[in-house]
């Protein structure tokens, strides 16, 4: 009776085996002929290719089925698939190996790549794979070996349908470059994490590379991992002469390097393209000479993303993880959620991974969304552009689930507790995804308020956790963290169960730290002290605001005196700019005294005669009155003259910085010399974003907010300057990137507008569907022409790229949109665009569409039955107010 | 590091003999900077016997195109490349986020993107220019699916024939686009040196004088743009039936 594959693999070498499509190739298949066929059209060429393996000595051999899905077998999957099966065992027949080989249903990748880069959704991959899984299963396979994977979202679905839908051991190899990444950006670690996680029985590397190249990777999947290395490389890299292909390691290198790899702890042994069955016949000679010797892993606790891990405790520096995406007691979060304003919720995470973040906590509960469908959206869209690992949020079992199925990565979890309930609904989900489990020291009773209390319920989840196979490792206890201003001694119990979490349990913890100084004033100072208290005392995760200063200098400063910080540099590179609090405040009052003057029309240079006057001696706090009497006072007498005078000679005092940095310090002096040109303040926008600078474009705009309304902004400043860059880049003396520079600044300015309406409607001149139209990826025009629509005060719905002309028809009918927008920069997309305008027309004929692009000219609009030709972004803007102008939006 | 050329940039980015800003040159060199540390260039090649049975007709790697252009471009050639080159998704994923954050910046990552795949394939061919070189044989100008009347159909042939997934990590979506997008497929004729010499075109005369399809088929675009012009598993000794085209083929009677 054979014994199952898992009580041998890590107790003895196992010997895989080699090279297929290689060999069929060898064997007379064409360029581009799909190797399953042969199952069925050449039989005993798979039994004979088996059958070489089997001979040379390979343990697990693999069923003829790596593209075998149907998407490329539409018709007759199952046939092929049985078929594969059926000759495996035949040839294990044959070569009288009933005993001891093993055979493997071989899943390859799907040939498509996943969203968000790629077409194929999470889901349905999973189903793909599933179907694979079922007839494999069904036919009686002894495992599944999912190999090449070169994307760990599709590995993590092939995972997904192997473990959901067969009781079989679950092997998986994936493929690195010589840089150590997948396709997709994965490293070894983030795949182990994800893949241990899942539950595999062994991982590994294959493909790709020779066996030499290899070498680096499965150092670090031996280092990382707790299950069997798996390592089936190439014979090095193909290369094509005279219209074949060949590979460039034989039989005896090849088997030189992977005694090796044997060496370096990898106990499942093979080969990959272009190996043959005297390559792993050399192998395993070559490899069994060596005593086996099982390496033994450590026990790490580890989050991934789908390219980066975090390690907590252990020895590794103290995580920072980001609490703004969250809405408690935030007005405008809360807005962006109710109105589905994915970006912004982006934006907060990627502001925080700038300022130091190392996991991001993802909270999206409100009243009046679907958490379960918002989660998962905003889970989907950060992981598509942040590397960072994220914290899952929710106490709503549904939305947990969906977000660890779809998350890329092993995800922190927060939270489960001490209630028999909530642990025996979150644990199966942490058993079954993988991702590191927070456990708040709660329970039916409540909050303990001893420390020792907290510790028996962090004993208690543990031992629940364990009793569901989750590790000690996976569980991060948090030690919950209770204002001092209802309970003076609170601190203290939170610090003391920090501590013994640490000393006693010998496990990880986290805290929401802000919690501690509720009902206080000057919160950062209570907070700060704390955290590093905390840290002190063995914190290991803490979820804070990054963007707090305060929080941050204090994180730095601890991880500085405490060797966990190498040669200073997080620290000095945060703070070699680092100024004193004296030097902040003197440089805060004097930007404050110079937003004033500003906010009150009066240019900065204006002050240096006002010593001068008679009037004398009042101090900045004077009231506005007087003020108003060097501004506004043209024509009453010798006060109003000197007062002119004194702008005049302005842009001088501004230019030598001299004199007047005694009253303005040298920061201000850019909004001397602006001001000082004899504009008034307004003019400081519009050069902002004439001169496409963000920053000082926002900053402009804080300002002009002190005193004009934000419509005002928008009218006589925003779209002013955008005019004018506009014109210049119309006229051909302005490039592109200066117009998209300019509309950055001008993003930047509306951000600020738009914060400070979010009480209010806003008014919009019109809406407009932009889309590039279906089979077109290239979609920069598209963005442009969005940005400036919305600078122009037009509100975009964006469809994306490569959308169908049903999805643009349904929403303008659904919207009753009346311009639409299409883009396309490929000649084999006009036809799309063409069907797309056919069917507006005819299901929609008031509404207009506008179409641009590199393949459109005026003529090709005509043919096509457009209503407009875009040569370039502003015209369709011109095209749109021409529209309004006329009612028609 | 792949060595781009700033003038092509500028032209990716629309550039109007305007002198750029300097801030414009120094966003530039910082977006590239990143993309050299994001790129992985991959690319990979299969060489065929090329045969031109009729006017407009290619035989190649068990495919018979039916293709002006490409005709022109592989004429006289006894041997082509099936070529494919990316420069990685990290390209993609630097334009994902800037599209969030700037619109200057992800115009930079396109059209930098694009420069350095072209940059990264045409010093792929290079090496491909010198081994043929030894041969005697020299190269045509490479010709991709989707220009003038070659297809993009044949897409889906690139990536099987070439196992673009797997030598690349290049996959199609259902609209037949390639993933990474900065990635480049394309067929690269070769032929004898003495032909290739007395030859009296140059080499931009290989390459579709009209790029897009409804002006180089005089066809619609559906007709121009589809499958029909390609018959599959075209090698005499395999049987037409299996061809997925099989029932709208045009040479069914082959």
């Amino acid at each position: 009776m054979r014994k199952n594959i898992l009580e041998r693999l890590g107790k003895e070498w196992i010997f895989f085996d080699g090279g297929t499509g290689s060999i069929l190739q060898e064997k007379g298949l064409q360029p581009g002929e799909l190797p399953e066929t042969w199952n069925l059209s050449h039989p005993e060429e798979i039994i004979e290719l088996h059958l070489g393996y089997l001979n040379a000595g390979s343990h697990i051999f693999n069923t003829n089925t790596f593209g075998a899905n149907r998407l490329k077998f539409r018709d007759n999957l199952d046939e092929i698939v049985t078929a594969a099966v059926n000759l495996a065992k035949e040839a294990r027949k044959r070569s009288g190996r009933e005993e001891d080989a093993y055979i493997a249903l071989d899943i390859g990748p799907t040939g498509k790549l996943l969203k968000p880069m790629g077409d194929l959704s999470f889901d349905d991959a999973v189903d793909i794979f599933a179907e694979v899984v079922r007839i494999g299963a069904r036919e009686g396979a002894d495992l599944v070996l999912i190999e090449t994977m070169n994307d760990s979202y599709e590995a993590k679905a092939a995972v997904l349908a192997a473990k959901e839908n067969c009781d079989l051991p679950v092997f998986i190899t994936c493929v690195f470059d010589a840089s150590g990444k997948m396709l997709t950006g994965g490293a070894p670690e983030s795949a182990v994490a994800m893949l241990e996680g899942l539950g595999v029985d062994a991982l590994g590397t294959n493909c790709s590379l020779g066996p030499e190249q290899m070498i680096p990777i499965v150092e670090r999947l031996v280092k990382a991992a707790h299950v069997p290395v798996l390592v089936n490389p190439n014979a090095g890299l193909p290369k094509s002469v005279d219209g074949r292909t060949v590979y460039d390691v034989d039989p005896e290198a090849f088997a030189g390097f992977m005694k090796t790899i044997a060496g370096l702890g990898a106990v499942g042994l093979g080969g990959c393209c272009g190996t043959t069955p005297q390559h792993i016949k050399k192998e395993i000679e070559a490899v069994t000479s060596l005593p086996f010797r099982a390496p033994k892993p450590e026990a790490h606790t580890v989050i991934s993303s789908f390219s980066q891990v975090v390690e907590i405790g252990g020895g590794a520096k103290p995580v920072i993880i980001g609490e703004r995406i969250n809405p408690t007691g935030k007005k405008r979060f809360k807005q962006a959620l109710v109105e589905h304003d994915i970006d912004y919720i982006v934006d907060q995470g990627l502001q925080q991974e700038d300022a130091g973040a190392h996991v991001l906590d993802v909270n999206v509960g409100t009243p009046e969304i679907d958490e379960a469908e918002l989660l998962d959206e905003v889970l989907t869209r950060l992981q598509s552009v942040l590397a960072l690992p994220l914290q899952i949020d929710t106490s709503d079992p549904a939305a947990m689930e969906r977000a660890l199925r779809h998350y890329n990565g092993k995800a922190l979890i927060n939270s489960v507790n001490g209630k028999e309930e909530v642990m025996h609904s979150v644990f199966p989900l942490v058993k079954k995804y993988g991702g590191v489990i927070v456990g708040l020291a709660l329970d039916e009773n409540g909050i303990p308020d001893t420390a020792d209390g907290r510790i028996t319920i962090a004993k208690k989840i543990y031992d629940t956790a364990a009793s569901y196979g989750i590790p000690k490792e996976d569980v991060v206890i948090d030690g919950l963290c209770m204002t001092i201003s209802s309970d003076p001694r609170s601190a203290l119990v939170t610090l003391e169960t920090i501590r013994r979490i640490r000393d006693e349990l010998g496990g990880n913890s986290i805290l929401g730290v802000s919690n501690i100084s509720f009902g206080l004033p000057a919160r950062e100072l209570v907070n700060s002290y704390f955290f590093v208290m905390a840290l002190q005392n063995g914190l290991s995760c803490a979820i804070i605001n990054p963007n707090n200063q305060a929080m941050m200098q204090a994180y730095r400063s601890f991880c500085a005196l405490t060797a966990q910080d190498e040669n200073f540099l997080d620290f000095i590179g945060a703070y070699k700019n680092y100024k004193t609090p004296d030097k902040r405040v003197s440089e805060a009052v004097d930007a404050c005294r110079s937003r004033v003057l500003n906010a009150l029309g009066i240019s900065a240079g204006d002050v240096k005669p006002y010593d001068r006057l008679p009037v004398g001696n009042a101090s900045f706090e004077a009231s506005k009155g007087e003020f108003s009497g060097i501004s506004g006072g043209a024509g009453t007498g010798p006060t109003g003259s000197s007062g002119s005078l004194s702008r005049d000679q302005n842009g001088s005092f501004g230019a030598s910085g001299g004199t007047s940095s005694q009253i303005l310090p040298p920061g201000s002096s850019p909004t001397g010399s602006l001001s000082g040109s004899g504009q008034s303040h307004h003019s400081k926008l519009m050069e902002a974003i004439e001169r496409g600078m963000a920053k000082p474009a926002a900053a402009a705009t804080k300002e002009a907010l002190m005193t004009r309304s934000a419509l005002d902004i928008i009218n006589q400043d925003l779209v002013p300057a955008l005019d004018i860059v506009g014109k210049g880049f119309e006229k051909g003396t302005l490039f592109l990137p200066q117009l998209l520079m300019a509309a950055d600044a001008a993003k930047a300015a509306f951000t600020v507008v738009k914060e400070s309406m979010s009480d209010s409607p806003q008014e919009s001149k019109g809406m407009v569907i932009l889309a590039t139209v279906k089979g077109d990826i290239h979609d920069i025009g598209k963005n442009i022409v969005k940005v400036l629509l919305e600078n122009y005060g037009y509100d975009v719905i964006d469809l994306g790229k490569d959308v169908p002309p049903e999805t643009i028809v349904e929403t303008a009918l659904h919207q009753d949109v009346k311009l639409v927008g299409l883009s396309a920069l490929m000649t084999t997309t006009v036809v799309n665009m063409e069907e797309t305008i056919r069917q507006l027309h005819e299901k929609k004929p008031d509404c207009k569409i506008a179409v641009g692009g590199a393949v459109m000219t005026q003529d090709y609009a005509d043919r096509i039955g457009a209503d407009f030709y875009g040569s370039d972004a502003m015209a369709t803007v011109r095209y749109a107010d021409e529209l309004c102008e006329k009612g028609l939006l | 590091m792949i060595e781009l050329r700033t003038k092509e940039i500028y032209r990716f980015l629309g550039y109007r003999n305007i002198t750029p800003s300097k801030e414009v040159d120094e966003r530039i060199r910082l977006c590239v900077e990143k993309m050299q540390e994001a790129a992985a260039p991959r690319c990979f090649c299969r060489s065929f016997p090329v045969k031109q049975t009729a006017p407009g007709i290619t035989e190649i790697a068990g495919l018979r195109i039916r293709s002006r252009n490409l005709f022109k471009n592989l004429e006289g050639c006894d041997h082509a490349y099936m070529f494919a080159a990316t420069i990685g998704m990290g390209i993609d994923m630097l334009i994902k986020r800037s599209e969030l954050s700037s619109l200057m910046e992800a115009s930079i990552y396109q059209a930098a993107g694009a420069e350095m795949v072209e940059a990264f394939a045409d010093s792929e061919i290079k090496k491909i220019r010198a081994q043929e070189a030894e041969k005697g044989y020299r190269l045509r100008p490479r010709y991709s699916p989707g220009y003038g009347d070659l297809p993009l159909q044949l897409q889906t042939d690139f990536a099987k024939i070439l196992d673009m997934q797997k030598w690349c990590g290049i996959s199609l979506t259902d609209t037949l686009l390639m993933v990474p997008s900065k990635s480049i497929t394309a067929f690269i004729g070769c032929l004898k040196a003495e032909a290739a010499e007395s030859s009296p075109h140059r080499d931009e005369d290989y390459l579709a004088d009209i790029v897009n399809p409804i002006e180089a088929t005089g066809l619609s675009v559906k007709e121009a743009t589809g499958s029909q012009n390609i018959c599959r598993n075209a090698l005499p000794e395999t049987s037409c039936t299996n061809c997925s085209m099989a029932s709208g083929c045009i040479y069914r009677h082959c």
